[in-house]
């Protein structure tokens, strides 16, 4: 019983730390359209931040928020010089965000060298829940992205912003002819899906080694996520594509290699996604 | 109200509209006649903000909004039914006519969403729909009041028929017309249907490939022969 619980566990926090890291590009390509390949190096970015502070004596919930908004900077003035031409334009914006990633993350290399890097877990010791254990840090994580979660459904369903929103994800030419400001609210939104990336960074740099490239697994998890989950169905996609992704590895790797689990994962996402496109909560 | 002067507008290298000039006057109702391919919704779009014109000016009120973006145009009271009604589907009808007020900003009035549910009694019962799930006719009357939520100055119509039964197209005229009367709602009407714009407009104009070709009285179009001539009908 306390195997089935510790398992159930596992499920749940890879599901919502997959989600926090998801978020982000669920936000951008949800909202705007946009593919965002540089989600991964926003991710690492903030990591770095995150190390460069806390190593610099600074508390690390402050770091957390300084990478937050470093990165929400940096994504804010990627949209105006470059994204900001090209909307509507896929494949576009996928090739330069693409080429966004490998900039930033050269960029990484240069300031901070391609040694492996590591946090000390700022919650360190477990928790108990009904006999199985769960990492304190681990529980607090998964508690905040639960809590992104469902305060991205808040204001997509209980705010005027959320109605404008919406609307403009289904017809953005009658969004615009009823007053919504598209060039702002996309720059906006651009914005926070980069803070959130980095965000996600800071927060997961404690659990594992930080190094130039380490956005790219995490890139192609929550890419994959995304889509599963269902495309523009931003939060209840990210959730259900992140407990798919997250939460499938999780099991498969109790019978084999964590390799081999994830390898098996992504091949029942693309068969997924070959017989449901648009991805499972996703509409055309 | 709405002065357009010599306006020119296409997409890509084509030209669609050729030397368009008119005006409307405040609370009046004009009919924009024309055929498929004329040029209408490029009119609309073109007022609407949706498309720049490349030459000449369009004025509502006192304001050159000739530059202006379709966002900035909502703002200053220039509302919008477009071709095939534009409401977002996912949204509840409420939701829907929550954008109209939002875009009414400083000029939203305490009260309105009960003036438009009393031009509109349908839309009250079924306020917690999703707009999507709808009827052709009872969407047309959410994308009126929708658009009368935004406390407009202008309002422009395309195609209000488009996709109605016709038993219901007469009911959105009249429907119009009782908004143009109670509000004193200057309206541009733009239409195929020559019975329903000649029930609602006073004044109409006929397009043809993009270029004002006839301009009178709906009853004068039809005496003169111009809407026959044009339109065919």
């Amino acid at each position: 019983m306390d195997r089935v619980l510790s398992v159930l566990l596992d499920v749940v926090t890879s599901t919502l730390v997959l989600a926090l890291v998801s978020l982000g590009l669920a936000v951008v390509f949800g909202l705007v359209r946009v593919i965002n390949m540089g989600h991964g190096a926003m991710l690492a970015l903030g990591a770095y931040v995150a190390w460069t502070c806390v190593n610099r004596g600074i508390p690390f919930p402050v770091a957390v928020l300084v990478a937050t908004v470093a990165v929400g900077i940096v994504g804010l003035v990627f949209e105006v010089l470059v994204i900001r031409h090209f909307y509507e334009q896929p494949f576009e914006t996928l090739l330069i965000s693409w080429g966004f990633y490998l900039v930033v993350t050269e960029l990484i290399k240069l300031v901070w060298g391609t040694d492996l890097r590591s946090l000390p877990n700022p919650l360190p010791g477990t928790l108990s829940v009904g006999g199985a254990g769960i990492g304190n840090y681990v529980a607090v994580i998964s508690l905040i992205s639960a809590a992104l979660l469902t305060a991205t459904a808040l204001v997509l369903y209980r705010t005027d912003l959320g109605v404008k929103v919406r609307a403009m994800i289904q017809n953005r030419d009658m969004a615009l002819m009823l007053g919504v400001n598209a060039p702002r609210m996309y720059r906006s939104v651009f914005a926070v899906g980069a803070a959130l990336a980095g965000l996600a960074g800071a927060l997961i740099a404690p659990m594992f080694s930080i190094e130039p490239d380490m956005g790219t697994l995490w890139l192609v998890r929550s890419f994959f996520a995304v889509i599963v989950g269902g495309l523009g169905a931003i939060v209840g996609g990210t959730l259900v594509g992140s407990g798919l992704i997250g939460g499938a590895t999780v099991v498969f790797a109790l019978f084999s290699k964590q390799v081999f689990a994830q390898t098996v994962v992504f091949a029942l996402a693309v068969i997924a996604l070959r017989f449901r496109p648009v991805g499972i909560l996703g509409r055309r | 109200m709405l002065r357009v002067t010599g306006v020119a507008a296409g997409y890509g290298r084509g030209v669609v509209l050729h030397d368009v000039t008119f005006s409307v006057a405040q609370g009046e109702v004009l009919g924009v006649l024309g055929r498929n391919g004329m040029g209408k919704t490029t009119l609309i779009r073109v007022l609407a903000g949706l498309l720049r014109a490349r030459q000449g000016s369009v004025h509502v009120g006192d304001v050159d909004v000739t530059r202006e973006a379709a966002y900035a145009r909502a703002g200053h009271g220039v509302a919008v039914v477009p071709q095939g009604r534009g409401v977002f589907a996912e949204l509840t009808v409420v939701e829907n006519l929550r954008l109209g007020r939002m875009a009414a900003g400083r000029r939203a009035r305490p009260g309105r969403l009960d003036e438009v549910f009393d031009h509109f009694p349908r839309l009250a019962e079924r306020r917690k729909q999703r707009a999507g799930t709808m009827s052709g006719g009872e969407q047309q009357m959410l994308a009126i009041g929708r658009a009368l939520m935004a406390e407009p100055q202008l309002l422009l119509l395309d195609e209000p028929s488009d996709g109605i039964m016709p038993v219901l197209v007469q009911q959105i005229a009249r429907d119009i017309r009782a908004v143009n009367v109670d509000e004193g709602l200057t309206t541009v009407v733009v239409e195929q249907n020559v019975p329903m714009v000649a029930s609602m407009a006073g004044r109409c104009l006929i397009l043809e490939s993009g270029r004002i070709v006839a301009e009178g009285t709906p009853d004068a179009l039809a005496q003169g022969g111009d809407i026959e001539r044009h339109l065919g009908v």
